[in-house]
């Protein structure tokens, strides 16, 4: 099923790239211009993913990937939309020790003092490296 | 259960990122209080990658800045769209401690296409710091031993000689096409990324013609691989590997091209500000030892102080805008897009 | 002789204290910048030009080296260990160092790849040595239309490194070409794709993409797997080394890494992440048992670390003897020697020997060192792997995030860092090898620029390509090997539907 969404993602995604293309003048073969390899690319990527969708139509192939749990997989999706959300609001050091910490909650590791130690030596550790050692114009 | 202790660990974070978040955001919009300022680093933005020319010019600042702007500079780079998104982000931040390295490509960004804002209006010079002229240059190969030679021959066979520049509407392009113009011949342009890979197209045959900055071929014009057939500045180079090479004005041909670095700030800064910070500049740009670390990299020492980097920038401006228009450049630009 | 005198002559120069001393500081410095993802060569001597005015030339200049040398050392670790690259050449080191490491030789990887790190960094140093000027005359000989040929050939060949079907492979590479053309264009001066967003200009860096795909998406797979605590298989010490075995399978492929990497070193482009996957194509295609590959064949790291350590020896080459500086890290280099007052060229050699066979005999040297000092770090590097992975993760998740921030110092950087870390878990779910799409954001704009200039430089006629000696041999090569492939794949289909008929 992913699968099949993820294809069509592509088909979608390479004809609306191909929209935009025509922005762009083409040119021709013995004077491109901006829009050439964009056009020619475009072209190809739509090909392809048409081809490739046919081709999960018509032969029903199930991989068994190991399960993921989604609800996980949100969590830890909110947590980095969080992160940056905040990052230049409180400073890189404040938000890397909570998403640190929301990480680790998300990764079901037990207790809080552990987690909570962890993640303010690690966001202080690496606080000092990037900005103190490797001069990072931190937010 | 689990998940009850995820939801509220993500509600306190919420929460508490609100209460900080507010307080810091108040903090960030007072004005400068001109009688204490600076009182914390300047922020000096880059807009073009580590370790290009802007960069290292940025960098030979930072050693003493804060001997004479009583703090240090933090330099951050902000690469992309030909300097037009860290001269965005200059532009848009006018609390007094947000600087900008400037370049040519100030003028001519905005001619070229729309731009977030008019660099010229929104910025105010702070300084020009050095200045960095065209220089033409052929393989020693090359029948040509001058540039009249070379334009007698493009006369006689137009657009078979081709020129290589760093980039389509660079400063090397513009002068290309300058010439083209003024000398009336047919050149053909060849786009590089940079002037290193157009130097090795140079050295390797497949250009006949290069216009780039004289550091990246002083090696080959003092070994003898490549011959310098004209500069476009007014005077001719100090430098006495280039002291022989006669400029176009010299040779009657009206081309004159430079690029130049220089330090900008935001317009609507308080006057004292604006004023402590050009004197600090000053200051650093004119000690004798970032002279020389300048002149080391390549470049030619020229210092203008905030009013005559003005008037610089309001006569390339005027000249630049002509140029592009008259020469084609824009046209070409214009016509890769629908 | 003369040559031997005058690297006696360095040697006797570069183990002067000072030089000693900055020697060493170059390369742990390098290694510490190889293995943290996103910080790289480039910033990373930028950050210490300002303090390296005070010091003696040489010496600065051998730290500057240093740094440049040894990050690649360090760059596979992460890769390896868990399936982040910490440098963009180390991209492919992931393919088969991260399988692995999951199979309990991520010790035999890293040493592995440390070995052939200083194998194929000597080899490239040997050239450097002997060949110098005329190989930098040599390859001049390329121009864009050239370009354009070895991009076509090598988007063609090296799309498919692993096995999954070739269609998602093509189009994971033509996604990279779309994505390549987003930002202001060099060759039209105007932005592509932008609509206006600022930081679109700025266009797709390597290092975003790839710490995306593999970092992020590799992290969010580990910790999203409904049994989050996989074994990890303990490791004895005697495991931290190669086994007889897997050493006989390497040697060969470093040597061959080696001097392909040597050669890619020499031209335009970003030459340590071309030449790895050029090798690591190369390793797969004489391998006996390519099925391996992509599930922990030790050929699959021992080629590309070798590649990228000779092809970074190599890209001294155009910036000592013609002073050309190639990619973003010998452009600084560049800008180091210049601040020094010292201008690489055809002149340095004869002018300034002490200094450049003093470097050279640096190099020499550190790539001993490097060797020295990463082998035992593997030990520390595996116990690394012994933290629990829901307290290692989310650690990873930082480093990896903070790392990406500090290229550009965008925040805008990061949302597409996890946009494409979501896109590389999904990716990696339904049977996409991400690694195309590194192949074509690579080659796709060499491509296009290689074809808009080579025709304005052949007057429009593209069968001119055909007549320059080079250009014809690139493409011709590329077809003999792409038939071979077709005609194998035809027999092979054949075969099978033989098959089906006899049942």
């Amino acid at each position: 099923m992913i699968e099949k969404i993820i294809s069509l993602l592509f088909l979608i995604g390479s004809l609306t790239y191909l929209y935009w293309a025509q922005e762009f003048t083409f040119g021709a073969l013995n004077s491109p211009k901006s829009g050439f390899l964009p056009n020619l690319a475009g072209i190809t990527a739509l090909l392809l993913s048409s081809l490739l969708i046919f081709r999960q139509f018509r032969f029903k192939k199930t991989t068994n990937k190991e399960a993921v749990n989604w609800t996980k997989f949100l969590f830890i999706l909110i947590g980095l939309i969080f992160y940056l959300m905040i990052l230049t609001i409180v400073g890189y050091f404040v938000a890397s020790f909570l998403f640190l910490f929301y990480l680790f909650k998300v990764a079901d590791t037990s207790g809080w003092r552990v987690p909570l130690a962890i993640s303010f030596c690690g966001s202080a550790a690496f606080y000092l490296l990037f900005s103190y050692y490797l001069k990072v114009a931190l937010p | 259960m689990r998940r009850k202790t995820l939801l509220s660990v993500f509600t306190c974070l919420l929460v508490l990122s609100i209460i900080v978040g507010g307080c810091t955001s108040m903090e960030n919009k007072a004005i400068p209080a001109t009688s204490k300022y600076p009182d914390k680093p300047i922020t000096l933005i880059v807009p073009f990658g580590v370790g290009g020319g802007t960069d290292l010019v940025a960098r030979l600042l930072e050693k003493n800045a804060l001997k004479y702007l009583g703090q240090p500079l933090v330099i951050v780079n902000k690469p992309g769209g030909a300097g037009t998104i860290g001269w965005n982000e200059v532009a848009g931040s006018s609390d007094g401690y947000t600087l900008g390295m400037t370049g040519v490509e100030i003028i001519l960004q905005p001619l070229y296409g729309q731009t977030k804002y008019h660099y010229l209006t929104a910025l105010d010079p702070l300084a020009q710091i050095a200045e960095l002229s065209i220089v033409m240059v052929v393989q020693d190969t090359q029948p040509w031993k001058d540039l009249d030679e070379l334009i007698q021959y493009a006369k006689k066979k137009p657009g078979e000689i081709k020129f290589g520049h760093g980039g389509m509407g660079t400063t090397g392009h513009v002068t290309g096409e300058m010439l083209a113009k003024s000398a009336d011949i047919r050149l053909e342009q060849v786009p590089f990324q940079g002037s290193a890979e157009a130097t090795a197209s140079l050295l390797g045959g497949h250009i006949q013609v290069l216009f780039t900055n004289p550091a990246s071929v002083k090696e080959h014009v003092k070994n003898g691989t490549v011959r310098i057939l004209a500069v476009a500045s007014e005077h001719r180079l100090k430098d006495p590997v280039f002291a022989n090479a006669p400029t176009f004005k010299e040779q009657g041909l009206d081309v004159v091209c430079s690029s130049w670095h220089g330090i900008a700030a935001p317009k609507d800064l308080p006057v004292e500000v604006k004023n402590k910070l050009a004197k600090g500049f000053e200051a650093i740009i004119n000690d004798p030892e970032f002279q020389k670390n300048i002149e080391n990299l390549g470049f030619e020492f020229s210092y203008l102080g905030p009013k005559e980097s003005q008037e610089k920038w309001l006569t390339e401006n005027q000249k630049l805008s002509k140029t592009v228009q008259a020469t084609g450049i824009l046209d070409l630009i214009k016509t890769q897009k629908k | 002789m003369d040559i031997l005198n005058l690297l006696l002559q360095g040697v006797s120069v570069s183990i002067i204290p000072a030089n000693l001393l900055s020697c060493i500081i170059g390369v742990l410095i390098g290694t510490l910048v190889g293995v943290l993802p996103g910080i790289d060569t480039v910033s990373a001597i930028a950050l210490l030009l300002p303090f390296s005015y005070g010091m003696d030339s040489t010496a600065a200049l051998i730290m500057f080296a240093g740094i440049y040398y040894g990050s690649k050392y360090g760059g596979s670790t992460t890769s390896i260990l868990i399936n982040v690259p910490g440098e963009a050449a180390s991209v492919v080191t992931c393919l088969d160092g991260y399988p692995m490491g999951q199979k309990g030789r991520a010790g035999a990887a890293l040493a592995i790849s440390a070995i052939g790190s200083f194998i194929a960094g000597t080899i490239g140093l040997i050239g450097l040595t002997l060949l110098a000027p005329p190989l930098a005359q040599a390859a001049l000989a390329f121009g864009p239309p050239e370009y354009f040929s070895l991009a076509l050939v090598g988007l063609i060949l090296l799309s498919k490194l692993t096995g999954t079907s070739t269609l998602k492979s093509a189009l994971m590479a033509v996604i990279g070409i779309i994505l390549s053309t987003i930002g202001l264009d060099s060759l039209s001066g105007i932005s592509r794709f932008t609509f206006g967003i600022d930081e679109l200009d700025r266009g797709f860096d390597l290092s975003i993409i790839a710490m995306g795909l593999f970092g992020i998406g590799e992290i969010l797979t580990a910790m999203t797997h409904a049994d989050a605590k996989p074994d990890i298989p303990t490791v004895k010490f005697r495991d931290l080394y190669p086994t007889k075995e897997e050493w006989q399978r390497s040697i060969t492929p470093m040597f061959r890494g080696g001097i392909v990497g040597f050669l890619v070193g020499l031209l335009p482009g970003p030459a340590a992440t071309i030449s790895s996957f050029i090798s690591y194509g190369l390793e797969k295609r004489c391998s006996k048992h390519p099925e391996e590959f992509g599930h922990g064949a030790i050929e699959g790291v021992a080629g590309p670390e070798s590649a990228n350590n000779s092809a970074i020896s190599a890209t001294m080459i155009p910036l000592m003897s013609l002073g050309l500086p190639f990619c973003g890290a010998t452009a600084i280099l560049l800008s180091g020697f210049m601040i020094h007052g010292i201008t690489p060229g055809p002149s340095l050699i004869t002018e300034r020997p002490e200094l450049f066979w003093g470097l050279i005999a640096s190099m020499y040297i550190g790539n001993v060192l490097l060797l020295i000092i990463n082998l035992p770090l593997i030990g520390v590097f595996v116990q690394l792997l012994k933290t629990p992975l829901n307290i290692l993760m989310p650690l990873v998740a930082v480093v990896t995030l903070t790392g990406a921030y500090s290229i550009n110092n965008s925040i805008f950087d990061l949302i597409w860092v996890i946009f494409f870390g979501i896109l590389g878990f999904l990716l990696q779910r339904v049977g996409f090898e991400p690694s195309p799409l590194i192949i074509g954001l690579v080659l796709g704009p060499e491509l296009e620029r290689g074809l808009t200039q080579g025709l304005i430089i052949c007057n429009g006629d593209i069968w001119a390509f055909i007549t320059r000696p080079l250009a014809a041999t690139i493409l011709s090569l590329g077809a003999i090997v792409i038939l071979y492939n077709f005609v194998t794949w035809v027999t092979k289909l054949n075969n099978k539907r033989k098959e089906l008929n006899v049942n």
